[in-house]
């Protein structure tokens, strides 16, 4: 008897896992598609997801749940992302960081090769915020003053190897001039050291400056932004470095080229729906579309760039 | 005062009420299984929240974060597991309180202790959010070093006589601790080639593995079993009003002290109830039971991690920045539901706040009434065949521990700590050290040398800080009293008369 169970249980669970292959891709999307988001609930990643997912909800016309695989800094997630199946029913809404930077920081079983871009689907410029009774009123005077006192300055980010301590890293060496780096566990600590004066800058994305009511001498980006219209640009202050926290749709490696294309347009969609734009805005997040081939170019271009800089910093 | 009228018209609403119980009925239940926990009740939560109100979906939310704070007490005090890592101290008192056969008796107090905790914090974040979370701000890494040093000292209470074999614990925990990503570095920290092991040991895994799966393997061993011969005829005894009032001290400061470090982003309740645990044992006529069942432990455990929930909420609603990774889904919550909280937040929606402090103070209610209606059902539970409860137990223990990430390897880790909590107990080592040296590990490495980048590798700077100092004299203090209490006795005794 415990073996006939056995064995039905083999039927039916063989049988489960043909069925997906069996499905036309023409028939795309004839049940769920799972968004797998590489952080835990609740931070800026998840909640764009979860936004996402609404909308490709209403799109797709199928239900689109979320599941969070958190840990190693994204790549726990990512991983299992280029392990699942190619057949677009597991797509992820990752952001850059585990794609570009992680993989130079330690050794992941997922290169930048592994996965089918969909698209890009949202970006936010990263902004030089000081602590609130900052003597500093731009971005030229924090760099004249730390030349003038190699290490004296403090600087916060989210964590070591983040996109905003890449950024930072990159504008140092730049403009040539030493600032000390105090990595925090995420912006929440982070951002209250600095409200309360224990660091005396922090890279945030805008979203933390506008949300927070903090003073930033620069955002790292080519326009001003909406957020927060009266932070002068760094390209303004005549700075050349820009930078930004941003990411997309991607999947697994190999799915259908319908599939795929069915997947794109959704993708467009969403970025076009004015509900989702008013959620990121919330977020401070603005949305940006690139298709495939654009979000693979920026991801090659970025891994290369941060993968010197680590190369340089953290080796 | 027209506002707190209409946020009491808006709770008496059948659907608000309804979302009340049911939120901290469910948080409950799912608090009180052992792997799941706070977060993965919200996070089910979440996708509601898109077709509820905001007033539904604050209810339903603060229902599920209390009431889950407070479920996993019960796990902890009657097989030894806590439900939740929130109420990982609970057990240091509570099951042997169980063993003694005052398990009814403990669950009481853990309610209680819940209800004064949830309720004295929800009074602190009405009168004094956006003050708080200014002063919150004073608290610098070397702020956070000094707390976690403090902290820690409630090793030595745990470890009762042993304080050789509860060291190693600690340390073994401390070790276990710094597996992963180096904090500062980035560097990957003892993970032996593994891609799994670089991402660090969880939470919940290691406090499941440990404690349950442990437990699991102590009992089919044959061995003597942790559990009284007849478990306690009453299921569910309330405190004597008598008792409530001589340990009001200890239950108002352990609330305070919940309220205050739930303040404090990414120290969590975890933390909190170790932190209020240490300074009970410090402070309570009763301190020498400490470890041995004693009622004042397990209140300076459950009045602070449900102190926690409301502070917690003070930063996450005056400055948007959650004070730990319940409040952070809550924030994602509000932000879809077209609310941003911040300093804004209070002059913008002050209807909102104001509804949402008033549900605050019902839900903690509901969670008194609802978990003395639910603590005998759990315990009746327990009278369950063995093979049949701990067959139960081992499934719950796989599925909490897989649904926290959807990670495989988690139930690796989940199986190794169980051997590991296995083996620990042959050789007589106190499991709870281990715990208080992973969760306050982190804390103190990354504040210590995040205090010496800013110092310039001074540690005597540390010293230069005020309320550093304070703790750390604290900590001294507390570290040295036993020591010289008991030299003062043995004088005592030799002296004449």
């Amino acid at each position: 008897m415990k073996h006939l169970t056995m064995k039905a249980a083999a039927v039916a669970l063989s049988a489960a896992l043909m069925a997906p292959a069996a499905a036309l891709a023409a028939d795309y999307p004839s049940r769920s598609v799972t968004v797998m988001v590489p952080f835990p609930a609740g931070g800026s990643t998840d909640t764009m997801a979860r936004a996402a997912a609404r909308e490709l909800e209403e799109i797709l016309g199928v239900n689109v749940p979320v599941t969070n695989v958190g840990g190693g800094a994204g790549t726990v997630g990512t991983a299992q992302l280029a392990r699942s199946r190619p057949d677009g029913y597991t797509i992820g809404v990752v952001p850059a960081a585990p794609l570009i930077n992680q993989p130079h920081m330690r050794e992941t079983p997922y290169t930048i090769e592994d996965f089918d871009y969909i698209c890009q689907l949202f970006y936010s410029p990263q902004a030089l915020a000081v602590k609130p009774d900052s003597p500093f009123k731009s971005l030229q005077e924090v760099v004249d003053y730390a030349r003038e006192n190699p290490n004296e300055l403090s600087y916060g980010t989210p964590g070591p190897g983040s996109l905003p301590h890449l950024a930072m890293e990159k504008f140092l060496q730049d403009t040539d001039v030493q600032i000390k780096h105090v990595p925090f566990q995420g912006d929440g600590p982070g951002v209250t050291a600095l409200l309360g004066g224990h660091v005396d800058l922090y890279m945030a994305i805008i979203s933390n400056v506008s949300k927070n009511d903090l003073n930033a001498v620069a955002v790292f980006s080519e326009d001003r932004v909406d957020a927060a219209p009266d932070v002068p640009t760094s390209i303004e202050e005549g700075f050349t470095t820009t930078a930004s926290w941003w990411g997309g749709v991607f999947a697994p490696k190999g799915i259908p080229a319908d599939v795929k294309t069915t997947l794109v347009d959704a993708c467009k969609q969403t970025s076009e729906s004015a509900r989702f734009g008013e959620t990121l805005n919330g977020l401070g997040t603005l949305v940006l579309f690139k298709d495939s081939d654009g979000v693979r170019q920026a991801v090659e271009e970025g891994s290369a760039t941060n993968g010197a800089i680590i190369e340089r910093v953290l080796k | 005062m027209d506002s707190i009228l209409a946020a009491l018209q808006t709770v008496a609403s059948p659907s608000i009420l309804f979302f009340m119980v049911a939120g901290t009925a469910a948080g409950i239940v799912i608090g009180a299984m052992p792997g799941l926990g706070s977060v993965l009740a919200i996070t089910l939560a979440l996708p509601l929240t898109f077709v509820l109100g905001p007033e539904a979906s604050i209810t339903l939310l603060l229902g599920l974060y209390c009431g889950s704070v407070f479920g996993g007490s019960i796990s902890a005090i009657l097989i030894n597991t806590p439900g939740t890592p929130q109420a990982a101290a609970t057990l240091f008192d509570g099951y042997p309180m169980m063993k003694k056969g005052k398990g009814g008796l403990a669950l009481g107090w853990a309610t209680t202790a819940s209800l004064i905790g949830g309720l004295v914090s929800t009074a602190v974040l009405v009168l004094a959010a956006p003050l708080l979370a200014r002063l919150g701000l004073m608290f610098g890494p070397v702020e956070y070093f000094a707390l976690g040093l403090f902290a820690l000292t409630c090793v030595i209470s745990v470890a009762n006589e042993d304080l050789l074999r509860g060291g190693a614990a600690c340390f073994l925990g401390l070790l276990a601790a710094t597996i992963g990503q180096d904090p500062l570095t980035g560097d990957i920290r003892l993970a032996f080639g593994s891609f799994e092991l670089a991402a660090g040991i969880g939470l919940v895994p290691f406090l499941v593995g440990l404690f349950a799966l442990s437990e699991v393997f102590w009992r089919v061993s044959e061995r003597q079993s942790g559990m009284p011969d007849d478990l306690p005829k009453s299921a569910f005894e309330f405190p004597r009003a008598v008792e409530l009032l001589q340990r009001w001290k200890v239950i108002v400061k352990s609330s305070i002290i919940g309220t205050w470090t739930g303040i404090l982003p990414g120290v969590g309740a975890t933390a909190a109830s170790m932190v209020s645990y240490a300074e009970a044992k410090r402070t309570s006529p009763n301190r020498d039971k400490f470890g041995t069942g004693e009622p004042d432990g397990l209140i300076a455990s459950e009045a602070a991690n449900n102190g926690v929930t409301a502070g917690a909420l003070v930063p996450t609603l005056s400055l948007g920045i959650p004070g730990d990774p319940i409040t952070a889904v809550m924030l994602g919550a509000l932000v879809i539901q077209g609310i941003t909280p911040g300093p804004r937040l209070f002059v913008d929606n002050g209807d909102l706040v104001t509804f949402i402090f008033v549900a605050l103070f019902f839900v903690n209610i509901a969670m008194y009434v609802l978990g003395a209606m639910l603590c005998p059902v759990f315990s009746r539970i327990l009278r369950m065949p063995e093979p049949l409860l701990l067959s139960g137990v081992l499934v719950l223990i796989a599925i909490g521990t897989f649904t926290v990430n959807y990670n495989p390897f988690d139930l690796v880790v989940a199986l190794a700590a169980g051997a590991a909590g296995f083996f620990l107990r042959l050789g007589r080592f106190p499991l709870a050290p281990i715990v208080i040296g992973f969760v306050l590990g982190p804390m103190i490495e990354q504040s210590f040398r995040q205090g010496m980048i800013l110092n310039d590798g001074n540690v005597l700077a540390f010293f230069t800080q005020p309320i550093a100092l304070a703790l750390f004299v604290l900590t001294a203090v507390f570290v040295a009293l036993p020591i010289l209490r008991a030299r003062s006795e043995k004088r005592a005794r030799s002296m004449p008369g």
